[in-house]
């Protein structure tokens, strides 16, 4: 039992580590490299935009390339992993709250976004998005 | 019984929602019989462990009998085959259940094309004791068994009805029925020949696949047990993958020289024929047929699958020699429900109008490959029209008539995939328990592998109402686990709560609130399929839900209003019951509910360019005119807005399209009129043929113009 706390417990350290380091180059790109956006997702992503289904990664940059210009602040994220058992890495869930000004608008609306995150298998500190669920919430 | 696959509880899709709760638990026999005439409440189990492959290993397949009460939601994008979704019980008392796979003639399920084998006459008497007419007994008839019957005649006291052969159960069941002060006798006579004839022709194709020393009672006997074995009663699944490595095959001799695959498929189709009666039967049964991993190049083994199961939901032809869409095409206009396909490891995948073509084939399709399909749900040309996907119009600085700029994609209402109801139904119970009883909620739906933990994003944007009101968040400060706020390591590993235990414990000390399950437009769901790690190790089918929402909070003498966003994802346990992996659930000041009402399609007709009288733009507020641009013109953006709106000829729009296109695609102007023009100047079409023709090497580099910026 007191090596599956251990494990347990390092295992959602490196959920908050790996969601960490995706917060902080993820909206960035969203923001202001849109070029990189399809670099983050795994070919077989699956992505709910506002109730949209969008085929993949691909498919969302280029869906995200017409959008107008948008400014996302991430105001607070939480992840937990989604399972113990796994050796080493382990996918996580990421939920992300915050938010967001498109166009020349003042206007802030608030979004609310999850993701689960999966680790590259030759690489398992790199995660890759494999699930994206985003919403305007405000 | 270690299905990967959800189950629906009781059997039949989750439908009682907030007030029904079903309990009744399928009940499993372990041997291994194939009992397709039990009502699905007691029904025997084939083979134990669903297996975690393909398509049918994500567990959730598209659209299934919503829940009521507030979680309640119509599934979207069921590609009109709602219907298909009845509730596979039978009515305890007999089957005169209204059947819910009526369907207007000439739109019957599998299309005129599928055949349904021979026509039986069926003879119907005693309608002349009745105060009703012949016509008046067909029309009757006709409304009882929701067929038409397309040829009649009348012999003296009897009317003959030409029913084809799979509808026959359809129609017998109705003997003895009342009719207008009467009973009518419902008879087949020749039934027994018609079916006879057929049993010989049958078994001559069953004799075929016998390998050399057996006789055709054994090789059915085998094909019979084969089938049993790779049919999951719970999941619905008929598994035929890999027959090539079937212990039982192989053991009886079916892989000696004289008996191949190609037999043996037919083979199995028959018995399969035979086995699952009706086309109700089939319905009910078999909702997924797996022949992945088969080494088939073309569907000549399989063919009659699709007279067999033509209304099939989703299908798995993964990892065979597939190379071309010709090997498809006797399965064209079958299928017209087929909402997952997978093709993945098969040569044609790598064809550039894959997904398009997929898409042609199959109308209902929602799911290829696992992947979600980019289809405009509701009405394709419209939706495309308006400019819902990239390359369309709607960027550039467009803005609504709120003056929020126009995006590409307009918000939709609730995304819901949902198979049996599983996660609505898990949503609806979740809720309307949460508020009353958290240990009944813990107990029927966190396992030891459950996490839970909450967060606080004290700086949402809300309301203007609480724009000036405290938000008193002291009490969830304690449990907040805000990574953006906290990034030392202990932090770093805290507040994740595991077990029924410690997050009951949680659940008790944070405030307590009350959802409001009585306003459906409070509530947002997106619902859809994934694959998580299940019992065992192995990838099995979950399910994403993400909930947004509202609850007022009580904390002491003080009521707030709150947001909140929860995400659930849940698998099933190792007895296949619906459990949550994962709870993470966001707190923040009340942000309302008009975000995630689906924004209305643009109003303005295709056509309007050249009804719009000059320089006044449709329906646009004044000082706005982006807003109202005709839908399928595009903007250019170096273009003064007045302008844009009022381009003329069709030449012209063409021109501006091809423009955009160019800059937006960075191909050459000729390069992106060839995209255009094959795909019938459709933007979204167009840029879609390029992102996959790109992603797949198909565009040479001098198709791209070196002063425009690449998108990718």
């Amino acid at each position: 039992m007191a090596n599956s706390n251990g494990s347990k417990e390092s295992h959602i350290r490196l959920a908050a580590e790996g969601a960490k380091r995706f917060v902080e180059t993820y909206y960035p790109a969203l923001n202001s490299d849109r070029t990189a956006l399809a670099s983050f997702y795994h070919p077989a992503a699956s992505i709910v935009w506002n109730g949209n289904p969008i085929a993949s990664g691909e498919a969302f940059a280029a869906f995200f390339a017409s959008m107008p210009d948008s400014h996302y602040d991430v105001q607070s994220y939480d992840a937990q992993p989604m399972q113990f058992d796994v050796k080493g890495s382990c996918s996580f869930v990421l939920i992300v709250s915050g938010s967001v000004k498109y166009g020349e608008l003042k206007e802030q609306r608030g979004f609310s976004e999850t993701f689960v995150l999966k680790p590259v298998e030759v690489q398992p500190t790199r995660y890759l998005i494999s699930t994206q669920g985003f919403r305007l919430v405000v | 019984m270690n299905s990967t696959a959800f189950r629906p509880r009781g059997g039949g899709p989750s439908r009682g929602g907030i007030t029904k709760r079903s309990t009744g638990r399928v009940r499993v026999d372990r041997d291994g019989d194939l009992d397709m005439d039990s009502p699905a409440g007691g029904a025997r189990g084939g083979r134990g462990g669903g297996r975690g492959r393909g398509a049918f290993s994500r567990g959730g397949v598209p659209g299934s009998g919503p829940p009521r009460g507030p979680a309640a939601d119509r599934p979207r994008g069921g590609g009109g085959s709602g219907a298909m979704r009845g509730n596979p019980r039978r009515d305890p008392v007999g089957t005169r259940a209204p059947r819910p796979t009526y369907q207007p003639p000439g739109r019957r399920p599998g299309g005129p094309h599928v055949n349904e084998g021979p026509t039986v006459e069926v003879r119907v008497e005693g309608w002349r004791e009745s105060k009703g007419g012949a016509d008046e007994c067909i029309s009757f008839l006709e409304r009882k068994t929701k067929m038409t019957f397309k040829k009649t005649s009348k012999q003296g006291n009897t009317i003959i009805l030409y029913v084809p052969l799979s509808k026959i159960g359809g129609i017998l069941e109705w003997d003895n029925v009342q009719f207008a002060s009467s009973h009518l006798r419902l008879t087949a006579p020749n039934l027994n020949n018609i079916t006879s004839s057929i049993e010989s022709r049958s078994n001559a194709i069953i004799s075929q696949a016998a390998p050399k020393s057996r006789d055709t009672v054994d090789t059915i006997k085998t094909l019979e047990q084969v089938l049993a074995n790779r049919y999951n009663i719970e999941a619905k699944i008929l598994d035929l993958s890999k027959l090539g490595e079937d212990p039982l095959l192989k053991q009886n001799g079916f892989f000696e020289l004289s008996s191949t695959t190609s037999k043996m498929f037919p083979a199995l189709m028959q018995i399969a024929d035979k086995r699952f009666q009706t086309a109700q039967q089939k319905r009910d049964t078999v909702h997924s047929v797996s022949l992945a991993y088969n080494s088939l190049k073309d569907l000549r083994a399989v063919t009659t699958l699709s007279v067999t199961f033509p209304d099939l939901k989703n299908l798995s032809l993964q990892g065979n020699l597939i190379e071309g869409w010709q090997a498809l095409d006797s399965w064209r206009n079958r299928f017209k429900n087929l909402e997952q396909l997978v093709l993945m490891g098969n040569p044609l995948t790598r064809q550039p109008d894959y997904k398009q073509e997929a898409m042609r084939r199959f109308p209902a399709l929602v799911m290829l490959d696992n992947v979600p399909l980019d289809r405009p749900a509701v009405k394709i040309g419209d939706e495309a029209r308006r400019g819902a996907g990239p390359g369309a119009s709607g960027m550039s600085g467009a803005v609504d008539e709120g003056g929020r700029p126009v995006m590409p994609l307009r918000t939709k209402g609730k995304f819901i995939q949902d198979d049996h109801g599983v996660a609505m139904g898990f949503l609806s119970t979740f809720f309307a328990t949460y508020d009353n009883d958290k240990n009944a909620v813990l107990s029927q739906f966190y396992d030891s592998a459950s996490t839970f933990s909450m967060s606080v994003n004290t700086s949402a944007p809300r309301v203007e109402a609480q724009q000036n009101t405290r938000q008193w968040w002291d009490p969830w400060i304690p449990i907040s686990r805000n990574l953006k706020r906290n990034h030392s390591s202990g932090f770093m590993s805290a507040r994740v709560f595991t077990g029924p235990d410690a997050i009951g414990h949680i659940w008790g000390e944070i405030p307590s609130f009350r959802h409001n399950l009585g306003n459906e437009e409070l509530w947002s769901f997106d619902v859809w399929p994934i694959e998580v790690l299940g019992a065992g190790g192995i990838m099995v089918g979950g399910i994403m839900c993400c909930v947004h929402g509202e609850f007022e909070e009580s904390n002491g003498d003080k009521f707030m209003k709150r947001s909140f966003d929860r995400t659930f994802i849940l698998r099933p346990d190792a007895n296949g019951a619906v459990k949550v992996g994962n709870d993470i659930l966001v707190v923040r000041s009340y942000g309302g509910f008009e975000s995630w009402k689906e924004e209305p399609e643009a109003p303005v007709p295709v056509q309007a360019p050249m009804a719009a009288p000059v320089g006044i733009p449709m329906a646009a507020p004044v000082g706005m005119p982006m807003a109202a641009a005709p839908v399928g013109m595009v903007q250019d953006p170096n273009m003064p807005q007045g302008q844009a709106a009022v381009a003329q000829t069709e030449q012209q729009q063409n021109m501006a399209k091809c423009f955009e296109f160019a800059r937006r695609s960075g191909l050459k102007m000729e390069w992106a009129e060839l995209c255009l023009t094959e795909t019938g100047w459709n933007l979204e079409e167009g840029w879609t043929a390029f992102v996959q023709a790109n992603a797949a090497g198909n565009i040479p580099q001098d198709a791209f113009d070196p002063n425009i910026p690449r998108p990718f």
